[in-house]
C-alpha cells in the first residue's frame, strides 16, 4: 500500500474522490486507481502543493501547531519514491 | 503520430549536434529508460515486463536525442518525461493484454489532467476550505481521469473474449456515456469524440475553436465532474 494511504485524513479524501466509480470498474481496477491517486500526490507537483495546503496542521502535544513541513502529509509526498515534488 | 510524439520541444534537431554528443545522450537515454521502465512496470502491476517497457523507450530514442533543446531544460529531464509517454504509449498501442492497455490510457489521461494543473496560474485560496476544496477538485478530476478510460475500454479492441465480461464492459460505457450527457456542451462535446471517438486532443481542440490548453482546462473540470454525475445517475 502506498505510504500516502497510511494517513487516513489523505485515505478519506482519495476515497471520496473515487466512491462514485465503485461498482463501475473493476475492484482491481479500483484499488489500481486508489494507489495512483496517491502516488499522484506524491509525484505530481501541482498535486502535492495542494495537499500540502489542505492538510490539517499537526498539533504536538504541548497544542502548539506545528509549521509547515513539520511532519505534514505533504512531506511524505516530497520524499516519496525519492523524487522532489516541488 | 503517438503522444510520446507530440509534446515538448519542436521536431527539429537543433543544429550543431554532433555524432558523438548525440552517441553520449544515447547512452544516457538508455540508462534513464532502464529507471522509467522499472517504474512503470511497477505501476502496470507486472503486467508488462521491465525488457518489453525498455524496448519501447529504446525505440523512442533516437527521435528524443534529435529534438531535445538544451535551452529549454535538461536531457534528463527531457528524456524522462518523453520515455514515459513513450512507453505508455506503446503499451497502449500494442495492448499486452486488456489490463496493461487500460491501465496506459487511465495513466495518459491522468498525464493530461496533470498539465492542465500545471498550466494552470497558481491562485490559492485564502481558507482551509477553500484549499480543502481546491485538493478535492484535483482528485476527483483524476479520478475521473483514469475511471472514464477503463470505463471507455472498447470490448473488440480490448479484445475481450469472455462474454460476461463483454457486457460488463458494454454496460459500462453506457453508463458513462449517460454521465457525459449531463456535462456541458463543450464539456461534452470533448469526452465524447476524445474518449469514445478516439479523436486526438489538438483536432478536437481546434474543431471547438479552443485553444490546447484551455481544452485540457475544460477536460479537467469535466472529468472533476462526471463522478457527481454518475452518482446523481445512482441514486435516481
Amino acid at each position: 500500500m502506498h505510504r500516502l494511504l497510511e494517513d487516513p485524513w489523505v485515505a478519506a479524501r482519495i476515497d471520496d474522490a473515487l466512491a462514485p466509480y465503485a461498482g463501475t470498474v473493476s475492484d482491481q481496477e479500483f484499488e489500481w486507481m486508489r494507489e495512483q491517486l496517491a502516488e499522484t500526490l506524491a509525484a505530481d507537483p501541482a498535486a502535492a502543493r495542494a495537499l500540502r495546503r489542505a492538510a490539517p496542521r499537526q498539533v504536538d502535544r504541548s497544542g502548539e501547531v506545528l509549521s509547515e513541513g513539520s511532519g505534514d502529509p505533504g512531506d511524505q509526498a516530497d520524499d516519496h519514491d525519492g523524487r522532489a515534488t516541488g | 503520430m503517438g503522444e510520446s510524439g507530440r509534446q515538448g520541444h519542436a521536431a527539429t534537431a537543433p543544429p550543431g549536434r554532433d555524432a558523438a554528443e548525440r552517441d553520449r545522450l544515447a547512452r544516457e537515454g538508455i540508462a534513464l529508460g532502464a529507471v522509467v521502465a522499472r517504474r512503470l512496470a511497477r505501476k502496470f502491476g507486472g503486467h508488462v515486463s521491465v525488457d518489453d517497457l525498455r524496448s519501447l523507450g529504446n525505440s523512442a530514442l533516437p527521435e528524443i536525442v534529435d529534438t531535445w533543446d538544451p535551452s529549454r531544460g535538461t536531457f534528463e529531464a527531457y528524456a524522462s518525461q518523453r520515455l514515459t509517454w513513450a512507453m505508455r504509449d506503446g503499451v497502449r498501442r500494442e495492448t499486452h493484454g486488456r489490463s496493461a492497455a487500460a491501465r496506459a490510457r487511465a495513466l495518459l489521461a491522468s498525464d493530461r489532467v496533470s498539465r492542465a494543473y500545471a498550466a494552470d496560474a497558481d491562485e490559492p485560496g485564502t481558507t482551509a476550505e477553500a484549499h480543502v476544496g481546491a485538493l478535492d477538485q484535483l482528485l476527483r478530476a483524476h479520478a475521473g481521469a483514469m475511471a472514464l478510460a477503463f470505463m471507455t475500454a472498447d470490448p473488440e479492441a480490448e479484445e475481450v473474449e469472455d462474454p460476461e465480461q463483454r457486457l460488463v464492459t458494454l454496460e459500462r460505457r453506457r453508463v458513462v456515456r449517460a454521465a457525459i450527457a449531463a456535462l456541458g456542451e463543450r464539456e461534452r462535446a470533448l469526452i465524447e469524440r476524445h474518449y469514445f471517438g478516439g479523436e486526438q486532443f489538438d483536432a478536437i481542440a481546434a474543431d471547438l475553436g479552443v485553444t490546447k490548453s484551455w481544452a485540457s482546462r475544460l477536460h479537467a473540470r469535466a472529468l472533476a465532474a462526471l463522478g457527481p454525475a454518475l452518482a446523481e445517475l445512482r441514486d435516481r
